[in-house]
C-alpha cells in the first residue's frame, strides 16, 4: 500500500474509533470513506432495473441533419416527379420554416445519388454509394426509417434529440446515464464528448448538449478536444517535471488529512481523492489518444484521416479505444450536414468524411468481440425535405429542414441486427408505419442500458423530471434483442 | 469520475432536493434512526407531515390536475376527501381509519387494489403508513398549504439576544444539544468576508481584529464590510444566476448583447442598499413608473434577460411566446418560489396551480413592443432598448440595452393547448391576474406589470418575503431554512425552523433592507459558531439542518477564482464596465460557434482586463468561462437558484493548470520573496495570506521540505524554471501593440475583397509570437481557411465596421519555395502548433507553411493571418509595409481596423527583473501553486 493511502487509512481508523466511543457512527463514513478504503475501486455499475444488454453507448450525433432522401430512404419511385409540386395532400398542415415558406412552388427533387442494395437479415437494405461501406455493413443495422420530431430549428432540435426537450438547461441523455448507472472507469470521465467538423454549412454547438442541467455537475460530459490539451487543463506546465507534480500532491494530501482530522469533513478526503484521480487522468489520456499501440492496418481501416486530431477519423478511433476502457457514454458530433444550398455540392463532401471512419468503427468493435456489448447510434435532429429549396436543376437541388421523417441507425448492444424499422410514405415525407418519437429512441436506448426510463427521475422544482419527458414513451420492442 | 453513489429514482432520499429535516428523521430512506428533536411528536401537523405523502403518492392521479384525475377523486381538499364516492365509502372518514377506502387501498395486498398502484412506482414506507394512520384517527385535518398564508412575527423574547439564535437553540435542545463554541478570530473574519465581499481579509485586516480587544470589535468589522463597494459585487454575483444574465444571446447565432450596464445597476442597487421591494418594483415595471428615471427602465433588462434566438427560419409568434413563458417562469420562481413550468401544458399535478394562471400570468409579458426577427443579424440590441451607461461610471461607454416597452394594448391572451404557442384555445380567453390561489390582484393597481409587481410585494402575496429571506438564508448557511429555494409548493421541503423563516419574513417585511437582514444573520452566535463537525449529533443530524455547528461551504467559482487574484496582489478593482476576456485556453468558442456569430472567436484581452474580478467576465451562453462552469456556475439559459457544489478531478487541474491560477502563484511568489525574513517567516506569511490561518508546525515542516526539494530541483534544471515562469504575461501587460491602422472609408478593394494601407514598415523579429486583431474583433469570424464557405459575414453596426475575416500584411519573405499546389511561394513564418482559434480542419494543428505566401500573381499574401490569430515567425526577420482586411461583403469598405501585436512573453530571467533567481522563484512558485490548491483555500471554514 503507498504512503498516502496508508495514511488516509489511518485517519479514518482514528476518526472511526472516535466515533465509535461517542457512540454513533463514525464521522468519516459514507461513501467517500468506502471509496478510499478500497484504494478508489471504482463503483460498478450500479443499480439497473433489469440485466442490460449494452454497457456503453457511442452517439455519432451527425449535426445539421442528414439528407434522408440521399442516404438511407430510397424513393425510385421519386424519378417521376422530378420538378413537379409537393401534393398539397402529402404537405397537409405542416408549417414550413421561414426559409422556404416565401418559396412559390415546392417541387420535388429525386435524390441524384446512386443507391446499392445490400443483404441484410431481412430482404435488404437500399443504401446511397455515398455511405457504401456504410451500407456494406447493413447485416448489422438497424436502420430506423421512422423517426420524428416536434422542432423545426436546429438548436431547438438538436437540444430535443440530446436533453428530451427544446429548451436548454436539462440533462443530457448522457448526464442522465452517468447519474443513474455510476462509473465504471476510475480513471477517466463517464461521459465523453468529441467534435469534428466537415466540409458543409456550419451550425453551432452549445454546451449545454452535454450538460448536467439540474443534475450534480459531475455528471456533465467532458469535452475532449483535438490538439495536446484533450481535456481542459489537463497538461501540467512547461516546466514541471512529474516528480514536481508527485511532490505537490504528496504536500497537499498531507495538509488537506490534517484538517479532515480538524474539521472532520468527508468533503476534504472526497477532494483528495479527486486529486488523485487528476494525477492518474494526466497519465490515462494520454495513453488514450496515443495511437502507437494501434497496428497499421487498424489505422488504414479508418482511413487516411485517423492521424489528424479532430477529424471525425480520429474520434471514431478514439470512440473505440474509449469503449474498450468502459467510459459510459462516448458521444461525437459531427458538424455540417445543413445542405440547404447545394445537397449535390456538400453531401458527397460530408459523407466521405463519415463513410469510411463509422463503418471502420463497427467492424474494429465487432472484430474486438466489443459491439454486442456496445450500442452505437448514427443519426441527426430532423430530416430533409423533399422538395428543394432554391434553384432545381438536374444536376442540383438543396433540401430545407423536415421533421416529420428522416432516418437513423442503431447497431450493437441490445438491438437487432440487419432490419429496417418504420417506413417513410413514398415521399420521405410523412410516417408510413411505426412513428418513433426522439423520446421512444431514448427509451430505447435507456432500455439497452438496463434502465427503464419511467424510473430514471430526478426531484426538481417540486417535480420528477425524466429524460423522456411527459407523454407517454416506448421502446421499441420490435429492435430490441 | 463520481465521488457520489449514483442511484436511480427508487431512492430518491438521497437527492439533494430531499424533503425537508422532519421527513429525514421520520422517513429517511437512508437508516438514520426516528429521532424527535425540538418538535413536539404529539401534534402532527398536515403541512410537515403528511402533505408531503399525499402530493408524492397521491396528487398526480387525485390532485389539483383536473384532465388527470382519477376516479373523480381528490385528495387535496378536504371536502372531497371526505365526501362520499360512489361505491359507498369515503376516502376518508375522519377519526375512522378502518372505515376509510384511503387507508384500506393502502394496506391492500391485491395488486389491482393496492395504491399507489405498482405502475407508478412509487410505495408507502411503514413509517409514512404510521402517519397517515395517526393522521386519520385523529380526525384527518387539512390546513392550507403552508407558505400560502401570510407570515406571522413569531414570538421571541424580551432581551438583547439574537432572535436567530433562539430559534435555532430552540430546536438543538430538543436534540439535547446547544450551538457550538464561537469559533476564532481569524477564521470568523475570513467568513465573514467571503459572505459579505466575495474576497478574504488581507493578514492586516486579521491582525487588526485579532487585537482588537474593544468591544463590538466584530460589530466594525461587519458594518465595514457591508459598507464596501465589494458588497455589491458579491450580492450581484447570486443574482445574476437568477436573472439569467450573459453576454450573449444564447440559441444558434448566440450573438453579443450589451446588457452590461443592467448587470452594474444591480450592483449598484446592492450598494445603495436598495429596499427590495423598490427593487422588484424596478427590474418588472421600471418603465410604466410615473416619470421613470432611466435608470428605472434601465432594472426592466431583468425581464429581457432571457435566450433569444436569430435562426434563420424561426418563426416569430413562436419565439415571442417562448420568451414570455420564460419571464413567467423567472418571475414565479424568483418572486414567488413557485415551479410554473408544470402548468404551462396542464394543471399542476400537486399545486393549485391551474394552467389558467400560467396564462394570467403571462398576459402580463406579452405586450411589449419586442419584435423578433429571423436573421436579424448581430446587432447587440434589439427594439426595444435604451442607449444608456453604466450607473456605476458617469460618463462610461454608451450602449444600447434590451428592456420592457409596453405596448398601447394589450393583447388577447388564451391558455395554449398543450403549452403551443400555435394552439390557443379560443374557449378560454385569460385576463391579467396574479395566481388565483395567492388572492385577487392588488385593489387600484393598474392590470399591467407595475400592477402584478405592487402585488408582488403587497402583504397580499405570503411568498415574496420568505422566498428572499430564504435565498440570503441559503447564502449565508449555506442551504435554505427550506431546502427546495425554488418550490414553496406542496412538493417543496417543509421549513427547517418554520418560526424563524416567519420571523425573518415579517423583519424584512419592515424595510426590505438587505443590509439589515444580513446583519441579522452575521451577528447571530450560530453563525459565528465553529465548523467543526459535532460527533455528538452526527447520528440524529447527519446534515446538519439543526445547525449544531456552522457548514463549511465550498467557495464560489467566482470567489475561488478572484481569492486567488486578491492574495496574489493581481486583482485590479474597478467597479462595473464591459465585460472582459480573461485567459482561457483556446479554441473554446470557434469549435463551437455558429458561422456570423459575434462571439465566433474569443480574443483574451490585456493588461487591466485579466485581473478584473470574475462577475465581470465576458458570459457566453453556449460557452461560458471553464473555470465557472467546472466549479457549478451555471449556464443561465434559464432562471437558476441554487448552485450544486461538486468535487471532480477536473476542478483539481483547473486549478493546478489554468494559466490565471498559475499566474496568480508566480506573482503570489514574488510578493512573498520581496518580504525580509527567514523561509519559514516567508513561508508562514504566504500561507496566512491565502487560508486566513498561520500553519501549524507540522504543515510547517511540510512546505519546507517541499521548498527546498524544489530549489535543488531547479538549481540543477533551471531552464525548467525559466520554462515555469512564463505561465501569464507578468510582468508584461500580455500584447505590445506594434501598429494599429484604419482602412479608409470606400478604400478600393483588390479582386479577392482585400482592402489595404500602409503602414509605417514594421519587422517582424524571428521566432517571435505575433497576434493579429481588430479593434472590435467581434465583428470577425473565422470561416474555412480554404476560402470553401465564405458565407456567413456580417456587419456590426456599432462600430459601421465591414466585417472581416483575414486581415493581411504585405512584407518581403526571405525564402521561397513552392507550396504542394505549386502556385504561391512560401516564406518563413510558421503558425505556432496550437493557433488561439480555429477549428481543426481550418487549420491543421500542426505547423503550417501556409501563412507567409508571396504570390505574384495576385497579392494574395504574404500574412493572410485570420483575426485573431496567434503566429509564429520563423527563423528570419520579416518586414510589414501594408496591411489589409477582407471586405467580406465585396461592397466597399466603409471603415475598418486592423493592427499587429507582439505578444510578450516573459523572457527568461524573469526572477532577474524582480532581482530573484529564477530557480528560487520557481520553487516558490510551486509552494504558492500548493497552498492556492488546498482545501481550505476553496472553503470557508
Amino acid at each position: 500500500m503507498d504512503p498516502l493511502n496508508d495514511r488516509l487509512l489511518n485517519i479514518n481508523r482514528r476518526a472511526l474509533l472516535k466515533g465509535a466511543g461517542a457512540g454513533g457512527l463514525g464521522l468519516l463514513g459514507g461513501p467517500a470513506l468506502g471509496q478510499l478504503l478500497s484504494g478508489g475501486e471504482p463503483e460498478r455499475a450500479v443499480r439497473s432495473h433489469f440485466a442490460p444488454k449494452a454497457k456503453r453507448i457511442i452517439y455519432l450525433f451527425q449535426e445539421g441533419a442528414p439528407s434522408q432522401i440521399d442516404t438511407l430512404d430510397h424513393k425510385p419511385g421519386l424519378k417521376d416527379f422530378y420538378n413537379k409540386d409537393l401534393p398539397v395532400s402529402v404537405r397537409g398542415s405542416q408549417r414550413l420554416t421561414g426559409m422556404t415558406a416565401g418559396q412559390s412552388r415546392l417541387p420535388i427533387a429525386p435524390s441524384l445519388f446512386k443507391f446499392t442494395h445490400h443483404a441484410n437479415r431481412q430482404d435488404g437494405l437500399w443504401v446511397s454509394d455515398l455511405l457504401q461501406r456504410t451500407g456494406e455493413m447493413a447485416g448489422d443495422l438497424c436502420v430506423i426509417k421512422s423517426m420524428l420530431t416536434e422542432q423545426i430549428n436546429h438548436s431547438p432540435a438538436v437540444t430535443y434529440m440530446q436533453t428530451g426537450h427544446q429548451l436548454p438547461g436539462r440533462p443530457s441523455m448522457g448526464a442522465w446515464l452517468s447519474y443513474g448507472l455510476g462509473s465504471v472507469n476510475k480513471n477517466l470521465p463517464n461521459f465523453v464528448v468529441m467534435i469534428s467538423r466537415g466540409r458543409g454549412q456550419m451550425q453551432a454547438l452549445f454546451s449545454h448538449l452535454w450538460g448536467a442541467g439540474f443534475l450534480p455537475g459531475q455528471h456533465q460530459g467532458v469535452q475532449f478536444r483535438a490538439g495536446k490539451d484533450p481535456v481542459l487543463f489537463l497538461n501540467d506546465p512547461p516546466g514541471m517535471s512529474r516528480a514536481d507534480r508527485r511532490k505537490m500532491l504528496d504536500m497537499l494530501a498531507d495538509l488537506n488529512a490534517r484538517q479532515a482530522e480538524v474539521a472532520g469533513d468527508n468533503e476534504i478526503l472526497a477532494r483528495i481523492e479527486q486529486y488523485e484521480m487528476a494525477y492518474r487522468m494526466q497519465a490515462s489520456v494520454p495513453d488514450l489518444t496515443d495511437f502507437s499501440d494501434e497496428t497499421k492496418s487498424t489505422l488504414e481501416l479508418y482511413g487516411p484521416d485517423v492521424k489528424q486530431p479532430g477529424s471525425y477519423a480520429f474520434n471514431c478511433l478514439m470512440a473505440r479505444r474509449m469503449a474498450e476502457r468502459d467510459v459510459r457514454f462516448i458521444q461525437l458530433y459531427h458538424r455540417g450536414w445543413d445542405h440547404h444550398g447545394s445537397v449535390t455540392r456538400d453531401l458527397p463532401l460530408q459523407c466521405q468524411d463519415v463513410d469510411q471512419p463509422q463503418a471502420a468503427l463497427l467492424k474494429d468493435l465487432k472484430q474486438r468481440g466489443l459491439l454486442d456489448e456496445t450500442l452505437v447510434v448514427w443519426g441527426g435532429e430532423f430530416g430533409r425535405t423533399v422538395y428543394c429549396q432554391g434553384k432545381l436543376t438536374p444536376q442540383q437541388y438543396g433540401r430545407d429542414h423536415h421533421p416529420r421523417c428522416f432516418s437513423i441507425w442503431l447497431a450493437g448492444g441490445g438491438i437487432k441486427p440487419g432490419i429496417t424499422y418504420g417506413n417513410s410514405c413514398d415521399f420521405s415525407y410523412n410516417i408510413a408505419e411505426n412513428p418513433v418519437t426522439a423520446h421512444d429512441l431514448h427509451a430505447t436506448i435507456l432500455h439497452c442500458m438496463g434502465i427503464d426510463h419511467e424510473r430514471l427521475t430526478f426531484r426538481s422544482r417540486g417535480l420528477d423530471f425524466k429524460l423522456t419527458g411527459v407523454e407517454a414513451a416506448n421502446p421499441i420492442t420490435d429492435i430490441l434483442v | 469520475m463520481t465521488t457520489d453513489v449514483a442511484r436511480l429514482a427508487s431512492d430518491r432520499g438521497g437527492s439533494p432536493k430531499g424533503r425537508g429535516w422532519f421527513a429525514l428523521f421520520w422517513i429517511s430512506t437512508l437508516g438514520f434512526v426516528n429521532v424527535a428533536l425540538a418538535t413536539d411528536e404529539s401534534t402532527l401537523s398536515f403541512s410537515r407531515d403528511i402533505s408531503p405523502i399525499l402530493s408524492e403518492n397521491c396528487f398526480a392521479c387525485h390532485g389539483p390536475d383536473a384532465q388527470h384525475r382519477e376516479a373523480g377523486l381528490r385528495l387535496d381538499l378536504q371536502k372531497n376527501a371526505w365526501e362520499e364516492v360512489a361505491n359507498g365509502q369515503a376516502a376518508i372518514v375522519p377519526g375512522d381509519v378502518e372505515a376509510s377506502a384511503l387507508w384500506q387501498r393502502i394496506i391492500a395486498t391485491d395488486p389491482d387494489e393496492i395504491m399507489p398502484p405498482a405502475s407508478t412506482h412509487k410505495t408507502l414506507t411503514k413509517a409514512q403508513k404510521d402517519l397517515i394512520r395517526r393522521w386519520i384517527a385523529e380526525g384527518a385535518k387539512y390546513e392550507e398549504h403552508w407558505a400560502f398564508i401570510p407570515p406571522a412575527r413569531s414570538e421571541v423574547p424580551l432581551g438583547d439576544g439574537n432572535p436567530i439564535d433562539f430559534f435555532i437553540r430552540k430546536q438543538l435542545v430538543g436534540a439535547n444539544s446547544d450551538l457550538s463554541k464561537e469559533v476564532d478570530r481569524e477564521t470568523l473574519l475570513r467568513r465573514l468576508s467571503f459572505d459579505l465581499t466575495g474576497l478574504p481579509p488581507t493578514p492586516e485586516e486579521l491582525d487588526h481584529f485579532v487585537q482588537d480587544s474593544a468591544s463590538g470589535a466584530y460589530q466594525r468589522q461587519v458594518e465595514r464590510l457591508l459598507a464596501s463597494p465589494r458588497f455589491g459585487e458579491q450580492m450581484a454575483a447570486h443574482w445574476l444566476d437568477l436573472a439569467r444574465y450573459s453576454d450573449s444571446n444564447g440559441y444558434l447565432q448566440d450573438v453579443m448583447r450589451t446588457g452590461w450596464p443592467w448587470r452594474d445597476w444591480v450592483i449598484n442597487a446592492f450598494n445603495q442598499d436598495m429596499p427590495f421591494d423598490q427593487f422588484t418594483i424596478e427590474q418588472l415595471a421600471g418603465d410604466l413608473l410615473p416619470n421613470a428615471e432611466p435608470d428605472q427602465v434601465l432594472a426592466t433588462a431583468f425581464l429581457r434577460n432571457n435566450p433569444i434566438s436569430v435562426e434563420g427560419g424561426t418563426l416569430p409568434a413562436e419565439y415571442l411566446n417562448e420568451y414570455a413563458a420564460d419571464r413567467v417562469e423567472t418571475v414565479g420562481t424568483v418572486f414567488l418560489g413557485l415551479a410554473f413550468n408544470c402548468c404551462r401544458c396542464h394543471d399542476h399535478k400537486f399545486d393549485a396551480l391551474p394552467q389558467k394562471d400560467y396564462y394570467s400570468l403571462l398576459a402580463y409579458f406579452n405586450s411589449s413592443t419586442e419584435q423578433h426577427k429571423a436573421d436579424s443579424g448581430t446587432a447587440p440590441a434589439y427594439q426595444p432598448f435604451i442607449e444608456i451607461d453604466s450607473p456605476l461610471q458617469t460618463g462610461g461607454e454608451v450602449v444600447g440595452v434590451m428592456v420592457m416597452d409596453e405596448g398601447e394594448t394589450p393583447r388577447p391572451t388564451f391558455v395554449l393547448k398543450r403549452g403551443q404557442y400555435d394552439q390557443p384555445d379560443e374557449s378560454q380567453s385569460v385576463s391579467r391576474r396574479p395566481p388565483s390561489v395567492l388572492g385577487p390582484p392588488l385593489e387600484g393597481a393598474p392590470a399591467n406589470r407595475l400592477g402584478l409587481a405592487r402585488w408582488l410585494v403587497s402583504k397580499q402575496n405570503p411568498l415574496l418575503a420568505r422566498v428572499t429571506v430564504n435565498r440570503f438564508w441559503q447564502h449565508i448557511f449555506g442551504r435554505g431554512l427550506v431546502e427546495s429555494v425554488d418550490d414553496f409548493g406542496v412538493q417543496g421541503s417543509y421549513p427547517s425552523h418554520p418560526a424563524l423563516l416567519d420571523y425573518l419574513a415579517v423583519e424584512y417585511q419592515k424595510t426590505w433592507r438587505t443590509k439589515q437582514l444580513l446583519r441579522l444573520m452575521v451577528t447571530s452566535e450560530t453563525y459565528r459558531q465553529a465548523s467543526a463537525a459535532r460527533p455528538d449529533l452526527a447520528q440524529v443530524d447527519p446534515e446538519n439542518r439543526l445547525l449544531g455547528h456552522f457548514p463549511r461551504k465550498r467557495l464560489t467559482a467566482e470567489q475561488i477564482r478572484d481569492a486567488a487574484l486578491f492574495t496574489s496582489g493581481l486583482l485590479v478593482e474597478k467597479l462595473g464596465g464591459a465585460p472582459v476576456r480573461p485567459y482561457q485556453p483556446p479554441g473554446l468558442w470557434s469549435e463551437k460557434a455558429n458561422p456570423g456569430s459575434t462571439t465566433g472567436i474569443f480574443v483574451r484581452g490585456n493588461g487591466d482586463e485579466l485581473y478584473r474580478r470574475s462577475i465581470y467576465t465576458f458570459h457566453k451562453r453556449n460557452s461560458p468561462p471553464p473555470m465557472m462552469s467546472l466549479f457549478d456556475a451555471p449556464e443561465r439559459n434559464g432562471c437558476s437558484v441554487r448552485r450544486s457544489p461538486t468535487n471532480t478531478p477536473l476542478q483539481a487541474l483547473a486549478t493546478l493548470n489554468d494559466e490565471q491560477h498559475l499566474e496568480c502563484a508566480k506573482v503570489l511568489a514574488v510578493r512573498t520573496l520581496k518580504l525580509d525574513g527567514t523561509p519559514n517567516e516567508r513561508l508562514v506569511s504566504l500561507f496566512r495570506r491565502v487560508t486566513g490561518r498561520s500553519p501549524s508546525s507540522q504543515d510547517l515542516a511540510v512546505l519546507s521540505d517541499g521548498l527546498t526539494r524544489f530549489q535543488a530541483r531547479f538549481q540543477s534544471a533551471p531552464e525548467d524554471a525559466s520554462a515555469l515562469l512564463k505561465q501569464g504575461v507578468y510582468p508584461g501587460n500580455g500584447t505590445t501593440r506594434l501598429v494599429s491602422v484604419t482602412i479608409p472609408e470606400d478604400t478600393k478593394t483588390d479582386a479577392h475583397g482585400y482592402a489595404y494601407a500602409a503602414i509605417q514598415p514594421v519587422t517582424l523579429v524571428a521566432n517571435t509570437e505575433y497576434f493579429i486583431g481588430g479593434e472590435d474583433t467581434n465583428a470577425f469570424w473565422d470561416a474555412d481557411i480554404s476560402g470553401a464557405q465564405e458565407n456567413a459575414f456580417t456587419t456590426n453596426p456599432a462600430v459601421s465596421l465591414v466585417a472581416s475575416q483575414y486581415a493581411k500584411g504585405f512584407g518581403k519573405p526571405t525564402i521561397k519555395g513552392q507550396n504542394h499546389a505549386g502556385r504561391w511561394a512560401v516564406g518563413n513564418a510558421k503558425f505556432r502548433v496550437e493557433p488561439t482559434s480555429e477549428s481543426a480542419k481550418a487549420i491543421p494543428l500542426f505547423d503550417f507553411d501556409h501563412s507567409l505566401v508571396d504570390d505574384p500573381q495576385d497579392r494574395r499574401g504574404p500574412l493572410r493571418l485570420t483575426i485573431g490569430n496567434l503566429f509564429r515567425v520563423g527563423d528570419r526577420d520579416i518586414e510589414i509595409t501594408e496591411l489589409g482586411l477582407h471586405d467580406a461583403n465585396g461592397g466597399g469598405f466603409q471603415r475598418g481596423q486592423v493592427g499587429l501585436w507582439a505578444v510578450a512573453e516573459p523572457a527568461a530571467g524573469l526572477g532577474i527583473d524582480v532581482g530573484i533567481d529564477d530557480g528560487e522563484l520557481a520553487s516558490w512558485m510551486l509552494i504558492a501553486s500548493t497552498v492556492l490548491n488546498l482545501d481550505e483555500t476553496i472553503v470557508q471554514d
